[in-house]
């Protein structure tokens, strides 16, 4: 027979686990929200919107989704640190390449060189800059 | 003598699982594996952005050819396949084989649909005439797409092989972290679609 201590640890664990679910599920309705609205921007003659609103709303939202599933979904918030590390350090090399490809084909609208230079370097700096900071080094084998 | 072998192996075997990163190897190497991947799909997306636009003066466009009511049902319900993959996850890790089963059953139903869905735009598009070598719009998407769609297909014998696990009743709650290594690679899929449908599907032509 279980003790009421048992008991209330049952409960407890039960309690966290629909909690956990409650989260996944509070993500997923998000995520359908902003698919929708995404969705909404196609509809061009409904909200007359300009090309570069429509392409800016677009992409904030992809990012929004995007880090929602990796954080929520993929565990990255819960996880250990080297997990994110390792995909912000993809994102990191990723960055500049795909932009320098962008402006080089012209996607991109014709900036002054030094603010095309500072929106490829800058991101990747600040964080490259708390990955070395946050790096708390370890017991390597050279010991 | 025997038993000192004995603890040795078992001793060898726990650590197996456990890098000198204190994670797991299975999952760094899956974590990799995602990594490469992301370069592989950054590729063919940037190849998309480039050949997008080169197509012949009578040739069928993008603006022409996309349904997007019907991708955006598809790409909701892959959406809600990384809600029901996380939730079998959940369920296993609780030790709710039953439910476990369920949602990983519904997971790889709702990867059918999506990947049956896919098949069913490349044929519209095929029937319209376009075709792999019809211009360089159509082999970039079919190329971009196509990879995607059998990631989705190899992510959906994954899930598969996991139900027949358990139905024999080889997947508990000790092997959760299989199912974890598997979600992962799910979920990449999905996050990859996000950028996808976005891209190549929303943004403004």
């Amino acid at each position: 027979m279980a003790t009421t201590d048992q008991l209330v640890e049952g409960t407890g664990e039960n309690t966290s686990w629909v909690k956990q679910d409650w989260i996944y599920i509070k993500t997923a309705v998000i995520l359908a929200v902003f698919t929708g609205i995404e969705v909404f921007t196609y509809f061009e003659s409904v909200h007359h919107a300009p090309d570069w609103l429509l392409v800016l709303t677009l992409s904030f939202l992809m990012v929004i989704k995007f880090f929602l599933v990796a954080a929520i979904f993929m565990h990255l918030r819960d996880d250990n640190a080297v997990f994110t590390k390792m995909m912000v350090m993809g994102l990191c090399i990723a960055w500049p390449v795909y932009f320098v490809m962008a402006f080089a084909f012209g996607f991109l609208p014709d900036w002054n060189p030094i603010l095309k230079v500072l929106f490829l370097l800058i991101p990747p700096s600040i964080t490259g800059f708390w990955l070395g900071y946050s790096f708390k080094g370890g017991t390597g084998s050279h010991h | 003598m025997t038993e000192l072998a004995t603890d040795q192996t078992s001793h060898d075997h726990s650590e197996d699982h456990v890098s000198t990163l204190g994670v797991s190897n299975d999952k760094l190497g899956m974590w990799v594996f995602l990594g490469s991947d992301c370069l592989l799909f950054g590729g063919l997306i940037s190849t998309y952005m480039l050949y997008k636009d080169r197509i012949g003066p009578d040739d069928l466009g993008p603006e022409e050819m996309f349904d997007i009511p019907f991708t955006s049902v598809s790409s909701f319900v892959l959406l809600m396949s990384s809600l029901t993959v996380v939730l079998a996850i959940t369920a296993l890790r609780r030790n709710d084989i039953r439910r476990s089963r369920i949602w990983l059953l519904t997971t790889a139903i709702l990867g059918a649909i999506f990947v049956g869905g896919q098949v069913y735009e490349f044929t519209v598009f095929y029937r319209e005439g376009l075709g792999y070598t019809t211009n360089l719009f159509g082999t970039s998407f079919f190329t971009l797409t196509g990879f995607h769609g059998v990631h989705v297909s190899v992510g959906i014998v994954m899930l598969m092989s996991m139900y027949i696990q358990s139905m024999r009743g080889k997947l508990t709650s000790a092997q959760e972290e299989k199912l974890e290594i598997i979600g992962l690679y799910w979920h990449f899929v999905d996050v990859v679609w996000i950028v996808i449908f976005t891209i190549v599907y929303l943004f403004p032509q």
